[in-house]
């Protein structure tokens, strides 16, 4: 016997109302046996299965198992009959197994002694499993349109990439839309991802989920027959022959099985449907009574399902809704602009309108938001594209010479009008050009949306964020102490337009403490006022904000 | 470098006398004269005699973006509503000047703004009409009924009204600011350059009765600094819940022509301008520069001590990146 094996069952037989119900041996790397544990008058064994990582987690799992499957049908059992604990992290073995047993028991006093439910909803266990060579997963998102029970129609979805998920690769399709009163009812994703290129699977809409043993998503084909009418399994049954764009795996069209769960939300199950091995039947009744079509005695191969609707998508942080909901442009997309454009988007901002009539050059992207694989390339679209890649819940429109338009067409007074009008259309204006006759022109034009002007100086150790009223003024007024004669300027050869030297996290720890104060000031439905930011290394680093 | 505070605040004061505007000043007149004429004109016997009711009545007018306020107040019978008065009004003014000036609905009064002259000046007078509150009652009483055009603070548009005492509003800051020149106007008047040069929305009336308010209710004393400092710190702190009182109808609360909103604004605004200006004295003149139109004698001399041409002429820093 090992050390290890050993020490383990020393433990084990050391704690009170463990019992060791079948010896444990080492087998490869597993150390494995039956403990028998006492619980409020109660007995129960598990099947106990330690990993060589234990005491220590392997992907924030816990590398130790105590497995019933006679336990199956209650809360926090996995589907291989393994309860779900989690412990504090302890690097003591014997503390660790301590802890670990009394999780085990607080489980049983909990969920089975109690059969407490939890107040938060968990969606049912999904056993991916099939004949796929690769994995197949369904990105979906909210539509405004209300399912009802045994619904059924097409839906269109498209193809988003190819992933690698363990061994096997994985390809991600997104829910475009559904075909529901011979109109298409579209998924709340932004245009971009409207516009690819679109297959066709079907969908059915239950008012409750296909469910066994109450938390398990139901695994045969069969298990359907009693919720279904003989409406959908007669367009089931045509969509054997119905010739679909293109197939999965080239003999797959997907099925969306919807559901109702709390909240007033809907969930969606992906089964895939072999054409060549179809799952339905007819049955033949008798004289006078037709045939019937039913689900086959056949296992189900799932896909994976993810809601990815907005509240999803960034329900672990986002702007504050004062931000994300305005129609927002941003003028001039250099290292701050492009820095702004991305925190923007990653913190759920739905309408970005892009501003430069600049070109991205490689010396661009060491301190902005540009990637060098796109080449020499516009700015606005260059940019545009990298952020719609991040959310699927904007709508980024690029202008290459909005400012050179206004610029050139703002000394004709009959035109002002027309040009107030149309930077009007966004509810916030944020400058980022640091030039000085565009904060100029956007103050002057008395615009009536929000505008803030944003820019750095002083090898970025100094922010600088200017606001209406009187935009112009403030910035010339916060900023005109922070001119530094000789600020280090990088003039690279043949360089006509020198800048000063600062890194990437020289300026986008300035600009991300600014949006932090816009934001949080905007939370607090306070008025934004100009303000600076003063970097300095003295004993520390600190970032003084100073508003006026 | 830093700034003589008080230095500073007087050569600011004598930078924006009105009498170093004497010749816009007096085209005001000459302008506020006609109108008056044409009004009672038009309205006969339905109105009394407008008069000037703004901060040149009150003896707290600045020389810059100043305007004439004129006190129209129509008899009870004039017109059966408020609003039709209000309207009435607009379209006479409209028909009148239309060719001349941009004429504006305002909050309670209708704005005449001429375009410029052969000097390049703008004459800008708002007419604020009223109507008796009681039948021929007016010449012993002065109260007036206001309609109220636009969201005004917490004031409802279209559905409201404030009973005035125009000439009693008049006289209470008049009479203290002519009193009390060094301090309560001195005041007042930093405050609307303040306003002026910071494009705040807030009313002169609201400005002028919680510099009142603030002196009285901290007794304060010292020199201009100070009592600017006294001030500030008492709007800073007490402006989201102080009464001011309408003087010309006590039940009149002049306060909620703020709404809390602005009141928070406001009070920020006073307490960053402090923080700024406690910081670095320099920043006092980012809050109240001198009129760079008018460099006090001091200021003439010395050199430009107080980098007054520096104000109006903006250099931007030359290396500045986006």
């Amino acid at each position: 016997m090992s050390n290890r094996l050993e020490f383990i069952v020393t433990c084990l037989e050391s704690f009170e109302d463990i019992e060791i119900s079948e010896s444990f041996k080492e087998i490869q790397d597993l150390i494995s046996g039956k403990i028998t544990i006492a619980e409020s008058g109660l007995k129960l064994e598990f099947e106990t299965i330690i990993l060589p990582q234990y005491p220590f987690q392997s992907h924030d799992t816990e590398t130790i198992r105590f497995i019933n499957k006679n336990l199956i049908s209650f809360n926090h059992v996995n589907a291989d009959g393994s309860i779900c604990v989690h412990t504090l992290h302890n690097p003591d073995l014997k503390s660790k197994l301590f802890f670990d047993l009394d999780a085990l028991r607080q489980w049983i006093r909990k969920y089975y002694i109690n059969k407490n439910s939890d107040n938060h909803y968990e969606h049912l266990i999904v056993n991916e499993i099939g004949e796929l060579h690769t994995k197949v997963s369904f990105l979906f998102t909210e539509v405004n349109y209300l399912f009802k029970d045994g619904e059924f129609g097409f839906f269109q979805y498209s193809y988003q990439a190819r992933g690698k998920d363990g061994d096997k690769e994985r390809d991600t399709y997104l829910v475009n839309g559904f075909i529901v009163n011979k109109a298409i009812s579209v998924s709340a994703w932004s245009s971009f991802y409207l516009n690819s290129e679109f297959s066709t699977g079907i969908f059915l809409f239950l008012d409750k989920a296909p469910v066994k043993r109450e938390r398990f998503l139901i695994d045969n084909w069969i298990d359907l027959n009693s919720s279904v009418g003989q409406d959908f399994m007669n367009f089931f049954y045509k969509c054997r022959k119905y010739q679909f764009k293109r197939l999965i795996e080239d003999k797959y069209f997907p099925i969306l099985i919807g559901y109702n769960i709390p909240e007033n939300e809907i969930h969606w199950q992906c089964a895939l449907i072999d054409i060549y091995n179809f799952p339905s039947e007819g049955k033949d009744l008798g004289p006078s009574r037709g045939w019937i079509g039913l689900f086959k005695n056949m296992q189900i191969t799932w896909a994976s399902t993810k809601n990815c609707s907005y509240k999803y998508f960034f329900g672990r942080g986002r702007l504050y809704e004062k931000l994300t909901d305005k129609k927002i442009i941003i003028i001039g997309i250099g290292a701050v602009g492009s820095i702004i454009a991305y925190t923007l988007i990653r913190g759920g901002c739905k309408y970005i309108a892009l501003a430069d009539y600049d070109i991205k050059q490689p010396e661009n992207v060491c301190r902005s938001e540009y990637a060098f694989n796109s080449g020499i390339n516009s700015k606005v679209i260059d940019l545009g594209m990298r952020l719609i890649q991040v959310s699927p819940f904007v709508e980024i429109l690029p202008y290459s010479y909005l400012m050179d338009a206004i610029k050139y067409y703002i000394n004709n007074k009959s035109l002002k009008e027309d040009i107030r009008k149309r930077i009007e259309e966004y509810d916030l204006i944020i400058d980022c050009t640091a030039d000085n006759d565009v904060a100029y022109i956007l103050d002057s034009l008395s615009l009536r949306s929000d505008l803030i002007s944003i820019s750095v100086a002083n090898n970025a150790k100094a922010l600088f964020c200017s606001t209406k009223p009187d935009l112009y003024r403030w910035f010339t007024t916060i900023s005109k102490d922070f001119v530094i004669e000789n600020d280090e300027l990088y003039e690279p050869l043949g360089c006509w337009s020198p800048t000063f030297k600062a890194s990437y996290n020289d300026i986008n720890t300035l600009v991300q403490f600014a949006l932090k104060h816009i934001n949080l000031t905007l939370k607090a439905d306070k008025v934004l006022r100009p303000f600076h930011l003063i970097a300095e290394y003295k004993e520390g680093f600190n970032i003084k904000l100073s508003q006026f | 470098m830093s700034t003589d505070l008080n230095k500073h605040l007087n050569c600011v004061l004598e930078s924006y006398k009105i009498k170093k505007e004497q010749v816009l000043l007096d085209k005001h007149i000459s302008k506020g004269d006609e109108i008056k004429e044409a009004l009672e004109e038009k309205y006969g016997t339905n109105i009394y005699t407008p008069f000037n009711s703004g901060s040149y009545a009150k003896n707290t007018a600045v020389n810059k973006k100043f305007d004439f306020d004129f006190m129209v107040p129509f008899k009870r019978d004039a017109f059966d509503t408020l609003e039709n008065m209000f309207t009435d009004l607009f379209e006479f003014l409209d028909d009148k000047y239309k060719s001349t000036a941009i004429i504006k609905k305002q909050k309670v009064s209708i704005g005449l703004e001429f375009y410029p002259d052969d000097d390049g000046d703008i004459i800008k007078i708002d007419i604020v009409p009223g109507r008796e509150l009681n039948k021929d009652q007016y010449e012993k009483d002065n109260k007036l009924n206001l309609y109220v055009n636009q969201t005004f603070g917490k004031l409802n548009a279209g559905s409201d009204y404030i009973r005035s005492n125009i000439q009693a509003q008049i006289s209470k800051i008049k009479d203290r600011a002519t009193k009390e020149k060094d301090t309560i106007r001195s005041i007042i008047r930093l405050l609307k350059v303040w306003k002026i040069n910071r494009n705040q929305q807030i009313k002169s009336f609201f400005i002028e009765l919680i510099t009142i308010k603030a002196i009285d209710s901290k007794k304060v004393s010292g020199d201009l600094w100070e009592l600017l400092r006294e001030v500030l710190e008492f709007i800073r702190d007490e402006v989201k819940t102080v009464s001011l009182p309408d003087p010309g109808n006590t039940s009149n609360e002049v306060a909620d022509t703020l709404t809390d909103y602005e009141k928070i604004a406001l009070s920020d605004n006073m307490k960053y301008l402090l923080e700024r200006v406690e910081e670095n004295s320099d920043n006092i003149k980012i809050y109240f520069p001198v009129n760079e139109k008018h460099p006090c004698t001091e200021e003439s001399k010395s050199g430009n001590k107080y980098e007054i041409k520096k104000e109006g002429v903006f250099v931007p820093p030359p290396v500045r990146f986006g």
